[in-house]
């Protein structure tokens, strides 16, 4: 434990509706959510976010909307 | 004692009967009369009752009354009437059993009613033989003393030794099936009195060629299931037996024997089980009824069937064969799957039916049924396998303790006042084979078909019976709760869930949020369009005198939509509202739902630039309704003139169909990095709230206030609420809203019978008007944390029939969870939080994520269909906020961090604790104290700033104290001017978010660097309040108005300083506190002042002027 931080570490996850949020790293993923392969401070994951999720729209509403 | 005028020659009672029956035989043409033979039935007319009853006259010598026949339509009454009663020994009585005694309670309750009668049918294909059958049946009778048996006030059984049973021949031939069946049902549908026995009759419909009927009614308090398949046996044997011997082998039973129960001696060990398994069990079950609940349920039902082959129940029998339940136990794990799919609730709690029979009742004809209370708690992620395991423990958990009547339980553990609800069990499933029933007659087997009485015993009744035709399902529900067409849906949803859970029955049940329900969504502005094709004349919003029916209101939406739609406005659109509360609004909203785009309501109240901030960042398009406002935003988005739009060439459009995913609003909250943020509502969530959830419902009779600002996401219940229940939806004015009295007018005036308020306008109309909403049939409140002292008030004063705590912060629309509100919480000290709303679920876990156990604290989830899309166009702060569910059924569920901290009652139940951050409620606004505090440090002159919220009285009040910029060593003060500071904010900031302004030399801060809060509060009192050179006593002396009037303005705002130019809104006050002094000065100086006439000129100088020209009656 020579480490300074212990800060938690986070993985970036999404649902099938490719809705995303954070997730401890250890603790098992509920079904239906999905890792993506980034990971780090609670911060860090935030502002992945913020890059990648750039339709916020649920995936069944953007197909749904897509139909039309 | 007077002497009786004697009949002429002395006549025995028994001549008297048969001279009386002779004139019937003669009148009516029939050659046998018993005491159940009803004279208009049998043939007998006006004329014929006439006739009779002067013939009555001259047998007795008495001046009998020419009607007399409509008084007595029945022999034996007639009989007994005139003195001639069947055989006058006295009959037996005794004390009922609890099971008698349960049915009893409800027949005093609902008399009249045929809801426990037992009904039933058999078809032949030819006729039968009626003389034949009056003999079986009367031999029954004779045998079976449960069929000599009636019941009297108070609550006694009594014997009678000899007694005929009722049978009625009808010639039906070439009769209707309509007109049979109507028969039918009046038959099986007429009371029976319960004092006169037997409570056994017979009716059998000749119909020709086409065979005939048989219909046996029988009432529940004299037989049972057991009963009627003895009933079969012996009524087969009796009519097929022609010796006329009575039957063969039979021991009539020893007279007097009776059925009471016997309470062994571990009667008090059982009613421990009953205690520990019902403790804290939920007063209701969340069924989705469509109809408002009444005060009290009727008994009035109909039932719905569904017929299953055993190729459709094989999954869930093979599954319950592999954990060796039998099949009673089976159909109440599948009822439990059903009912947990369609309520959402996990804690619930059903009645069935328990035999009480012993072995020395085995051949005997009565009532030997109780009620047991089952209670069943699925975990969240429990697999159909799951259910069946937990229906076998209780099950047999509860017949090992069935000795303990259902009416004691009621008794020892009964849950709560509630009315409107049955206690203990609202609900019920009955199982029965009825494969080998039947009766076997002149050769034909004629199956046994049960019919329906339209009556409910429960909200809901499921009874599944298994015959050589498949496995019917019927489910009997209440006709107040229920329409047949939502009764149906429900039906077929439970079945759809039960097929789904035992398909696969190792997997998580399916969740609770009912998305995988079959069915088509059906958005809100879709069913406020069938309203207006449903009743297109009744008024869907009032204001004032003015009134817009549901048929303009559609009529307007339409051409609106159309219009939205030509400029290019439709799904995936966000169109701006910022207009007050009113019609006006209501049909813009509606018309943006009915062009597929969501709608942004804007507080028009608050600062230009605030509004310019949200349209901009959230809205696409805007729908003004001046052109103030058109000129307000005319750099920031498109705008529409309502008027324009409402007159446009464009064909009226029927409304868009969209998804349950569809955006149907956003709405703004304050953000705590310093500007507000978009909550974006999906179309589900709307639905989910009303009119799918049961804490309210709405119907056409309901008048719903309109109170709520419509950016306030109370205005969503209210509105959508009112609209697509058909009820009015009734707009009060801002006046209204700050006077009390006002409101006390409005309520009763408008004659309203729901509402919402927060808890800061409840507590003021608590304070002044506490009976105000005696009439109300829903109060509901929240919005902030209820206070326990103004809610005993309002409760002493003659509360509304009910009165609902809501909680939920907008990111789960509007409501969370609800709670309605007793007087025994109240003496308790607790009022919950309460339970989710269906389709809808609510954890609390700890910091790890661990749910926290009964009597822990923790932060509350949220999640379900009333959860948000998230933040508009703020992923990370939509990450942060919503997170993974890993408890939902359904897989990639997300829950919502409510940041809210509650303590963890029984029964599921929450208690609000605090905030676990800087947010708070004022006045039912949620304000991030971080964006005021950003606010005011933008200011110039400002050097540093600490936002700080009270509780108060009078809900939350916010302090800010400034440290200002210091100009080198000159002082500090001459750089800050307040009333500045406070103008500069009023122009930032909402009214409810408006702080009060202490100036302060620095600000002090802790050992670890943090702003020192206590030394804060510690320089703040009122003293110090907008005003560096300190306080400034009233004018004591002199004038008593002007000094009642300083008085009470000190005390109402909690300062020593009163002058004549001190601006109430520059000092610490708001519209709460103004109508909170005004309401004092009215109480004390018996003068009612506007809140709007003191707005002109706040001052403590213009207040007093007020008065004093209101004292003096002078108008100028």
């Amino acid at each position: 434990m020579s480490e300074q931080t212990t800060e938690t570490r986070y993985s970036v996850v999404h649902n099938d509706e490719e809705q995303y949020s954070l997730w401890a790293e250890g603790r098992p993923l509920p079904a239906g959510w999905h890792r993506t392969d980034f990971s780090g401070g609670r911060e860090e994951c935030l502002a992945h976010i913020d890059a990648v999720w750039t339709d916020m729209r649920p995936k069944s509403l953007r197909l749904a909307m897509g139909e039309n | 004692m007077s002497e009786r005028p004697a009949p002429e020659g002395e006549r025995s009672a028994a001549e008297l009967r048969e001279a009386v029956a002779a004139i019937w035989r003669d009148a009516l043409g029939l050659d046998d009369i018993r005491d159940g033979c009803n004279f208009f039935d049998e043939g007998g007319d006006s004329v014929l009752s006439v006739e009779v009853a002067i013939s009555l006259r001259e047998l007795t010598g008495q001046d009998l009354e020419l009607d007399i026949l409509y008084d007595y339509p029945e022999f034996g009454a007639l009989a007994a009437a005139l003195g001639a009663g069947p055989e006058e020994e006295k009959p037996e009585t005794r004390e009922l059993t609890a099971a008698e005694e349960r049915l009893w309670t409800v027949e005093q309750l609902h008399p009249g009613s045929a809801v426990y009668h037992l009904a039933v049918r058999y078809r032949f294909p030819g006729g039968l033989d009626v003389t034949r059958l009056r003999a079986a049946l009367d031999t029954l009778a004779a045998r079976h003393e449960a069929l000599r048996r009636g019941f009297v006030k108070p609550a006694l059984a009594l014997t009678a030794r000899k007694v005929s049973v009722a049978c009625r021949w009808v010639d039906a031939r070439g009769v209707s099936e309509t007109s049979v069946r109507e028969l039918v049902d009046t038959e099986v549908r007429t009371p029976f009195d319960l004092g006169r026995p037997p409570l056994l009759r017979a009716l059998v419909v000749d119909r020709g060629d086409a065979g005939s009927e048989l219909v046996l009614t029988v009432h529940h308090l004299v037989c049972d299931g057991v009963s009627l398949d003895l009933l079969e046996t012996q009524l087969q044997e009796l009519y097929e037996d022609t010796s006329g011997s009575g039957g063969t082998g039979w021991e009539r039973e020893p007279v007097g024997r009776q059925a009471v129960s016997v309470r062994p001696r571990d009667a008090e060990a059982a009613l421990d089980h009953w205690r520990t398994m019902l403790a804290d069990c939920p007063g209701a079950l969340s069924l989705p009824h469509d109809l408002p609940r009444p005060a009290r349920l009727g008994v009035d039902g109909a039932a719905h069937h569904v017929v299953l082959t055993d190729e459709q129940v094989s999954a869930l029998v093979s599954a319950a064969e592999e954990e060796r339940l039998s099949p009673f136990m089976m159909w109440v794990a599948a009822y439990v799957t059903a009912l947990v799919a369609v309520t959402g609730d996990r804690d619930l709690v059903l009645a069935v039916p328990a035999s009480s029979r012993g072995p020395a009742q085995a051949g005997e004809v009565g009532m030997f049924v109780d009620t047991l209370p089952l209670r069943f708690v699925v975990r969240p992620g429990a697999t159909a396998r799951d259910v069946l395991r937990l229906v076998r423990r209780v099950v047999t958990g509860a017949l090992a303790h069935q000795q303990v009547s259902f009416q004691t339980l009621v008794e020892e553990v009964g849950s709560g006042t509630d009315r409107s609800r049955a206690p203990l069990a609202q609900t019920a499933l009955t199982y029965m084979d009825t494969t080998g029933c039947g009766l076997r007659w002149d050769g034909h087997r004629a199956e046994r078909e049960q019919i329906g009485t339209g009556t409910a015993k429960y909200e809901a009744l499921w009874l599944v019976t298994r015959t050589s035709g498949g496995t019917v399902c019927e489910l009997e529900y209440s006709t107040d709760l229920f329409t047949d067409e939502a009764a149906a849906a429900l039906h077929r949803r439970m079945l759809a869930a039960v097929d789904a859970a035992f398909a696969q029955p190792d997997a998580p049940l399916p969740s609770e949020c009912g998305t995988d329900a079959p069915g088509v969504f059906v958005p809100i502005h879709e069913r406020v369009h069938r309203q207006a094709v449903e009743q297109p004349g009744a008024v869907a919003v009032r204001h004032g005198r003015t009134t817009l029916t549901y048929g303009e209101l559609d009529r307007r939406a339409s051409v609106l939509a159309a219009g939205l739609r030509a400029a290019g406005i439709g799904r995936g659109a966000t169109v701006a509202v910022p207009m007050e509360r009113g019609i006006a609004s209501v049909t813009t909203c509606l018309g943006i739902l009915y062009a597929g785009a969501a709608y942004l309501p804007v507080d028009i109240a608050q600062p230009a630039e605030r509004t310019r901030h949200i349209v901009r960042t959230a809205a696409t398009a805007a729908v003004v309704t001046d052109d103030a406002t058109a000129d307000l935003l005319a750099e920031v988005v498109p705008t529409h003139l309502l008027e324009k739009l409402l007159v446009t060439d464009e064909a009226p459009m029927v409304p868009a169909a969209v998804t349950d995913a569809d955006v149907a609003y956003v709405i703004c909250t304050s953000g705590s990095t310093g500007r507000p943020k978009a909550v974006v509502v999906p179309h589900r969530a709307v639905v989910r709230l009303v009119p799918d959830a049961d804490f309210v419902t709405f119907g056409p009779a309901d008048r719903v206030a309109h109170v709520s600002n419509p950016a306030f996401d109370a205005a969503t219940l209210e509105i959508w609420g009112a609209l697509a229940g058909g009820g009015t939806l009734v707009v009060a004015d801002r006046d209204v809203l700050l006077s009390p009295r006002r409101m006390r007018s409005f309520l009763t005036d408008e004659g309203i019978s729901v509402m919402f308020l927060t808890v800061t306008l409840l507590n003021q109309m608590v304070d002044f008007a506490p009976d105000a909403f005696r009439e109300l049939r829903v109060l509901l409140f929240g919005g902030e944390k209820h206070d326990a002292r103004r809610l005993a008030k309002l409760f002493a004063a003659g509360p509304p029939a009910t009165v609902v705590n809501g909680y939920g912060p907008t990111e789960n629309t509007t409501f969370s969870t609800t709670h309605e509100v007793t007087a025994e919480d109240l003496a308790e000290g607790v009022v919950p939080l309460g339970r989710p709303l269906p389709r809808s679920t609510a954890y609390v876990l700890d910091a790890s994520g661990q749910r926290v156990g009964t009597g822990g604290t923790g932060e509350l989830y949220v999640g379900g269909e009333g959860l948000a899309h998230g933040y508009l166009d703020a992923p990370a702060q939509t990450a942060a906020a919503f997170v993974p569910d890993p408890f939902a059924g359904r897989p990639g569920q997300r829950l919502y961090r409510t940041g809210d901290q509650v303590r963890v009652l029984p029964g599921e139940r929450y208690e609000y604790v605090g905030r676990l951050d800087d947010q708070v409620k004022v006045r039912g606004h949620r304000v991030e104290l971080a964006e005021i505090e950003a606010a005011v440090r933008r200011r110039n002159g400002v050097a540093d700033a600490v936002v700080h919220a009270r509780p108060t009285d009078d809900g939350i009040e916010i302090l800010a104290f400034v440290a200002p910029e210091t100009a080198g060593d000159a002082a500090p003060r001459a750089v800050l001017d307040v009333t500045v500071l406070g103008e500069e904010l009023r122009g930032e900031l909402p009214q409810y978010m408006l702080p009060t302004v202490i100036v302060v030399d620095h600000i002090p801060v802790t050992a670890n660097g943090k702003a020192d809060r206590e030394a804060l509060l510690s320089m703040s009192p009122a003293a110090n309040t907008g005003d560096v050179d300190g306080g400034c006593a009233p004018p004591q002396d002199g004038d008593p108005v002007d000094a009642t009037v300083a008085a009470l303005w000190q005390e109402v705002l909690d300062t020593g300083s009163a002058r004549p130019e001190d601006n109430f809104l520059n000092v610490g006050g708001h519209s709460i506190k103004a109508m909170r002094l005004l309401a004092l000065i009215g109480e004390e100086l018996d003068v009612t002042i506007d809140l709007v006439d003191f707005f002109e000129d706040p001052t403590l100088h213009g207040l007093t002027a007020l008065v004093r020209r209101e004292l003096t009656g002078d108008e100028l």
